[in-house]
């Protein structure tokens, strides 16, 4: 069953198409990364999802209610962090949430015991009656995810959740997503960090300029990515043409080039990898170092929003 | 149309529960508490002590606070939305399951409480206080005191209203503010005086021809006036029809359109706000 279904939405400001006919599908229980550089229209789409904004043309529909129409309806199982975070600073953490929670209508009883057990996950319990006003940025961002289970959602969207946070509060952040998405709740996440994708999500859909330009399942790419082989870097003290020619004859080696005394090729996998460092020895060459680099998803993505 | 008092009366609270919390609800509504009962001990203390200067005691403690009828509901509401926009509370509120009515309402709703609650009391304390200067009125000029702070409030609901329309349009507080204070306050007032003049140079002679009625109707502070002529067509005796452009069931029938037409336009132009 689709959760979120996009078809044809388009959102103009002026000359500018930030979301241009983008069609989009996110399944039940998957964990979904919208990536794209900034400017992509990853929030201008989380926007029109939320009814923040009004799409020109095209239609969203979340659990299969269109947003415009029945938002109010939709919102009830949405859990939502924006990438801008900004609470009721003159209340306390409990009070936020409380209000919140009140929003929902959820009972008194039922009320307390829930955001007692959100601030213990999100380890804020100690300061539940500070004021937001004294938060660090990193706590806010715990409390953001705190508010956005408040109502126990079907579908969490999170738009850049490690924004502007420091590396612990970025992997800390990461590591309670990664709790949440563990318990089945399908993640809609959107991020420019592909390290935090690859952690995070299995199906991933990369967007530039408005434009889908690839979904694909994070293990396809990760294929491909193999498929692309690996760049080996040799350092070799005496590299002549008998050495160069005994690693040309290697199976599975393409792309060889001599520079500052290294010897760069592209290679099938790391068997192929050792294949070439016994050609070299064998040849009488004198190995000093070995390099490896495998292409990862960063390569994939660069490519794919330079070229569209 | 998808409205739920409830989530609406949740709104109202938590930004009652705020309100409680800011400087300028204790600066502004400790200097309005702090005048008017002022003014009702020192005009009390003076009077002739007789229950017939109850009315006029009302009457003139109320003028002496009058200013704050006004500036007290615009500076609690002109940054009702421009402030959860600014700090960007607008989209965890609005990522829940209210409709944008209902936080309008709600944030309504919320600053007419803190003005009713800071009203009413200190207005019955300084009706206590001239009781115990004067002795006990008679019923009529009690209810006619009531009067004059549920049109007081009528009055400020329009100003509520108002102010966040601007709260709306506006990118920031300080221009809300600013924009609330001049039109609201003295912008709408100046269409009264512009139409005189003109009467005046143009030689009109009816004393207020149509244009002049709605050019006095339009601004909510003039038609405020009418709480004030509620007690002074008791202590004159003589309604005082004659003496304004409009009479009081039409000022009051104009504050009522005022706020409807701003809350409406308000909600308008809320439920389609783009909210980059």
């Amino acid at each position: 069953m689709a959760i979120v279904e996009i078809e044809g939405l388009t959102k103009k400001y002026g000359e500018l198409t930030a979301v241009n006919n983008l069609n989009l599908r996110i399944e039940e229980g998957e964990i979904f990364a919208f990536l794209g550089p900034n400017g992509a229209g990853k929030t201008t789409t989380m926007n029109i999802l939320m009814r923040f904004i009004f799409p020109d043309s095209g239609e969203a529909k979340i659990f299969g209610r269109d947003v415009i129409k029945d938002g109010k309806i939709i919102r009830k199982k949405i859990g939502f962090l924006p990438e801008e975070l900004g609470f009721y600073d003159t209340l306390t953490a409990y009070e936020n949430l409380d209000f919140y929670a009140r929003l929902f209508g959820i009972p008194k009883t039922e009320r307390e015991k829930k955001i007692l057990d959100l601030l213990e996950m999100v380890k804020l319990m100690d300061r539940k009656d500070s004021r937001v006003s004294e938060y660090s940025h990193g706590m806010k961002q715990r409390l953001g995810i705190a508010q956005s289970l408040i109502n126990d959602p079907e579908l969490l969207v999170y738009d850049e959740p490690t924004s502007g946070l420091d590396p612990r509060a970025s992997y800390e952040i990461r590591n309670l997503i990664k709790e949440l998405v563990k318990e089945g709740t399908t993640l809609f996440l959107s991020s420019h960090l592909l390290h935090e994708v690859q952690q995070i999500c299995n199906t991933v859909a990369i967007i530039n300029k408005g434009k889908l330009v690839r979904k694909d399942e994070i293990k396809n790419l990760v294929n491909e990515i193999k498929g692309r082989g690996i760049v080996v870097k040799i350092k070799c003290l005496n590299i002549n043409e008998d050495i160069i020619e005994s690693v040309k004859k290697v199976n599975g080696v393409e792309d060889l080039k001599v520079l500052k005394g290294m010897l760069i090729a592209r290679v099938k996998d790391e068997r192929v990898t050792a294949e070439v460092n016994s050609a070299i020895v064998k040849a009488g060459g004198k190995i000093t170092k070995v390099e490896e680099k495998t292409p990862n998803l960063e390569e994939i993505f660069l490519k794919l929003t330079e070229e569209k | 149309m998808n409205f739920s008092i409830y989530s609406a009366w949740e709104i109202a609270k938590k930004e009652f529960y705020e309100y409680l919390k800011t400087k300028r609800l204790i600066i502004i509504g400790s200097l309005y508490i702090a005048g008017f009962l002022i003014s009702v001990g020192i005009l009390s203390y003076y009077s002739s002590h007789s229950p017939e200067d109850f009315s006029s005691i009302m009457a003139s403690a109320h003028s002496t606070v009058s200013i704050f009828y006004i500036i007290l509901p615009i500076t609690l509401s002109y940054d009702l939305i421009v402030r959860e926009r600014s700090r960007k509370s607008i989209y965890l509120l609005l990522s829940k399951p209210v409709s944008r009515e209902e936080v309008i309402f709600g944030k309504f709703l919320g600053v007419l409480m803190i003005i009713l609650c800071i009203i009413i009391p200190i207005a019955t304390l300084g009706h206590l206080i001239a009781i115990l200067y004067c002795g006990f009125p008679d019923i009529e000029s009690i209810a006619r005191a009531y009067a004059y702070i549920g049109v007081v409030i009528l009055g400020a609901e329009c100003y509520i209203s108002f102010s966040m329309l601007f709260s709306i349009i506006t990118k920031t507080t300080a221009t809300s503010l600013i924009s609330s204070l001049i039109i609201g306050w003295f912008g709408l007032n100046m269409f009264y005086p512009i139409t005189t003049i003109f009467n005046f140079l143009s030689g009109v002679s009816s004393k207020n021809p149509w244009y002049s009625k709605i050019a006095y109707a339009i601004s909510p502070s003039n038609n405020m006036g009418a709480a004030q002529r509620i007690l002074a067509d008791k202590l004159m005796g003589i309604p005082t029809q004659n003496i304004y452009p409009i009479s009081i069931s039409q000022s009051l029938i104009s504050l009522v359109i005022f706020l409807l037409a701003t809350f409406i336009v308000a909600s308008l132009m809320f439920r389609r706000k783009e909210l980059n």
